[in-house]
């Protein structure tokens, strides 16, 4: 199983890399995202990080990566600075 | 089999009712919602409490055979930052089923305008063989899963 550390990277590269992310905020499930540009979204490199769904609204996506979301989303704060 | 109880008294509904397409698409997994009677919510099932959710909006309880039920107290909640939900137990602990996990303060809840609809979700994608229907007590079958 791949670090959080290594999910995390994978996420931050599919929302099209930490100057592309506006706010991170972790749920339950879910990470949601607010975007600068909505297009630089990846979806295959979010879901070959492991999300079970991605959901877009606009610049917000909401990306599903189960209960786990609260740790990857510290990762990635670590690795965005 | 395994059994899953209620943990919450209130009235079942399905998850395409929620109005939150996580839930409602079931992407965590299979399960029901509740519309809460009932202010204490307890472990569906007897297990370790493998999450806590800051602020205690959401649980997930691990059963020795692997069943993994997450209990998420209201819609998105996590914005709460913990107002109306006392907690009563630590993440790792283990807890039998029907001990109580959270205390909710429903009526402020309401009263702030949170959806309180609670789904039950199986995240450990075991499948559902029975599932209640209508109202249900506080620590009664809710769903029976093929294990």
């Amino acid at each position: 199983m791949s670090s959080f550390a290594d999910i995390a990277t994978q996420v931050i590269k599919g929302l099209g890399g930490a100057e592309n992310i506006k706010d991170l905020e972790p749920c339950v499930t879910r990470l949601r995202v607010e975007l600068h540009d909505a297009k630089k979204l990846d979806e295959a490199t979010l879901r070959s990080a492991g999300a079970h769904g991605v959901m877009k609204m606009g610049t917000v996506v909401q990306v599903v990566m189960g209960t786990q979301s609260d740790n990857i989303e510290q990762a990635m704060r670590e690795q965005m600075g | 089999m395994a059994t899953v109880l209620a943990p919450l008294a209130g009235e079942i509904a399905p998850l395409d009712a929620v109005a939150d397409d996580v839930f409602a698409q079931r992407i965590m997994g299979d399960g029901v919602a509740l519309h809460p009677h009932d202010a204490r919510a307890t472990a569906p099932l007897d297990g370790v409490i493998a999450k806590l959710f800051p602020g205690g909006h959401a649980f997930v309880v691990q059963s020795d055979e692997g069943v993994d039920v997450l209990v998420h107290l209201g819609l998105d909640t996590v914005h709460r930052a913990g107002a109306g939900f006392t907690t009563h137990v630590e993440e790792g602990e283990r807890i039998a089923a029907g001990e109580v996990v959270v205390t909710v303060d429903l009526e402020t809840l309401r009263a702030d305008g949170v959806d309180v609809t609670t789904p039950v979700v199986v995240i450990s994608d075991h499948a559902i063989a029975w599932r209640a229907e209508g109202a249900v007590e506080g620590g009664a079958p809710l769903l029976a899963l093929r294990v």
